[in-house]
């Protein structure tokens, strides 16, 4: 009974961890744009998360090492530096955007500039890397986070058309009178979005803080193949929330607080608060992870002691590489450049980026002298090529989408 | 622009129905005012290519400018809690959305 409520647990948080700033910003502005046309984005990128974050996840339990301390050894020093090195760089590219959403959230209850609430949301996410403990962190908010399903309870409050909806997420085509290379560009967002970096780096490493061993494979693959699809889910419900309130009145999502008008149209301030809530901790969530996520990167590349159930005096350079990637995270963000606009660069450089974070991921778990008997199964190589093609794809669209879209206008 | 008025038209529509908090509708239209503010500007610092252009571009000018003065107005008007005042000011901004949707259906 305590292992089902625990693998529940994890369902839950895994649900409710999904969701960052990535996705709350990409689903609203999709769905206010292009209705439900990119339902196959999120699909994919869902799908493409949850199989690599169980490639790590079985690797980080089989071999009791964290992922980049395996890839080093696999790949050597000098080919996984670069990984390391984009990994730490995207990191605190999305903590930035993290932060900027948690101080968003802020501005939306309190009316107080955005610009206030950063130094003190960057204080905040380092006091929780520093000092609360692993399981707390992730329950918590991931809990909280799944607030989001108020998204879906709007659904049935709002004049949804669902068959219209169906037919537009079964029949993807760019909409009439929208640009194509736009459509692309927001699809290769919607992608990033859902397989960001850090949360394969993150749940690997979690794997490790919480002593995953071989005989925790089947709640490790629990949270993938459940929790994270329908994490996606909860993307899918913000994307459809939009379409019967924004998309009619000619709306294009630019701001946070736009992408939670329809929960406030159907709910009123009862579904309101709970949006602000779940906005707050899966951002805060969010942030927390990608900041823990630098400090994985580096102090697993150099072999460092790292992680959260060591105290923080033994793992010191760990945590310094935390302080200063949240400190680098914090100041960007008060250059006063838009969240949501570095939100959009973030998923789109983490769009690009993905081959090179997953494919040493792929060839690690093919390694049977070092896997064993859970190396990977064909279906698992075959769906891993599958998913690296279309990432490789997605990867080299992006940045030439980015220019030519000027993100997305 | 019309995506800024209609955005800060429906959150001052879900504001007056008491169904959303003052900060999160002001926050909306602020947003909403600071967009239109900044098309305002960046049309206005073009130069039209000849003079029939420069005739629509002067048109275009009043419809933006009615625009900003429009949701300026209902910003304040929610600032102050004034519900005749947002009223008023939100007849203001649907004038100035079928303003653009004339000009749109002109200019196709």
């Amino acid at each position: 009974m305590k292992a089902v409520m625990s693998m529940m647990l994890g369902v839950m948080t895994a649900i409710g961890g999904f969701v960052d700033i990535g996705n709350l910003v990409t689903s609203g502005i999709t769905g206010a744009r292009f209705g439900m046309t990119l339902t196959w984005a999120v699909l994919v990128g869902t799908l493409g998360m949850a199989l690599f974050a169980e490639m790590a996840g079985r690797v980080t339990a089989v071999t009791r090492k964290p992922i980049f301390h395996v890839v080093r050894e696999r790949l050597g020093v000098r080919m996984s530096v670069v990984n390391a090195g984009a990994s730490t760089l995207l990191n605190v590219l999305t903590l930035a955007a993290e932060l900027g959403g948690v101080s968003l959230v802020l501005q939306m209850v309190t009316g107080i500039s955005y610009l206030i609430w950063v130094p003190l949301a960057g204080l905040f996410a380092w006091l929780v890397i520093w000092r609360m403990p692993f399981g707390w962190m992730e329950n918590i908010f991931g809990l909280l986070g799944l607030g989001l399903i108020v998204f879906v309870v709007a659904l049935f409050r709002l004049p949804t058309n669902w068959p219209a909806m169906w037919h537009q997420a079964v029949n993807p085509g760019v909409p009439a009178g929208q640009p194509a290379p736009t459509w692309w560009f927001y699809a290769v967002t919607l992608i990033g979005a859902c397989i960001v970096p850090y949360q394969v780096i993150f749940f690997s490493s979690g794997g490790r803080e919480e002593g995953w061993t071989s005989k925790s494979m089947t709640e490790m693959r629990v949270n993938a193949f459940i929790g994270f699809p329908l994490g996606g889910l909860l993307s899918l419900a913000i994307m459809a929330a939009a379409v019967p309130v924004l998309e009619p009145a000619g709306i294009q999502v630019s701001h946070l607080n736009q992408v939670a008008v329809p929960v406030a149209a159907a709910l009123g301030r009862a579904g309101l608060a709970i949006v602000f809530v779940s906005f707050f901790a899966a951002t805060f969530a969010a942030a927390a992870e990608s900041g823990l996520s630098s400090g994985y990167s580096v102090a697993q590349y150099m072999g460092w002691s790292w992680g959260k159930r060591h105290p923080p005096g033994a793992a010191a350079r760990f945590h310094l590489v935390c302080l200063a990637s949240v400190i680098a995270a914090t100041a960007f963000t008060l250059t006063t450049i838009d969240p949501v606009t570095v939100t959009i660069f973030a998923v789109v450089l983490g769009a690009a980026a993905v081959p090179l974070t997953y494919f040493p991921i792929v060839i690690v778990a093919n390694d049977a002298r070092l896997m064993g008997e859970r190396v990977n199964r064909r279906w698992a190589n075959a769906a891993g090529t599958f998913f690296m093609l279309i990432m490789v794809v997605v990867s080299l669209a992006s940045l030439p989408l980015l220019l030519l879209t000027k993100a997305g206008q | 622009m019309v995506s800024d008025l209609a955005s800060a038209r429906l959150a001052a529509q879900i504001g007056l129905r008491g169904r959303s908090f003052p900060a999160f509708t002001d926050g909306n239209i602020t947003d909403a005012e600071n967009d239109a503010d900044s098309v305002n500007s960046t049309f206005g610092s073009r130069q039209p290519p000849d003079s029939r252009s420069d005739a629509l571009r002067q048109k275009m000018l009043q419809a933006l400018s009615d625009g900003t003065s429009a949701l300026t107005d209902l910003r304040v008007a929610v600032r102050m809690d004034d519900r005749a005042q947002v009223r008023k000011a939100l007849g203001e901004v649907g004038k100035s959305l079928k303003t653009f949707n004339d000009l749109q259906q002109e200019l196709q």
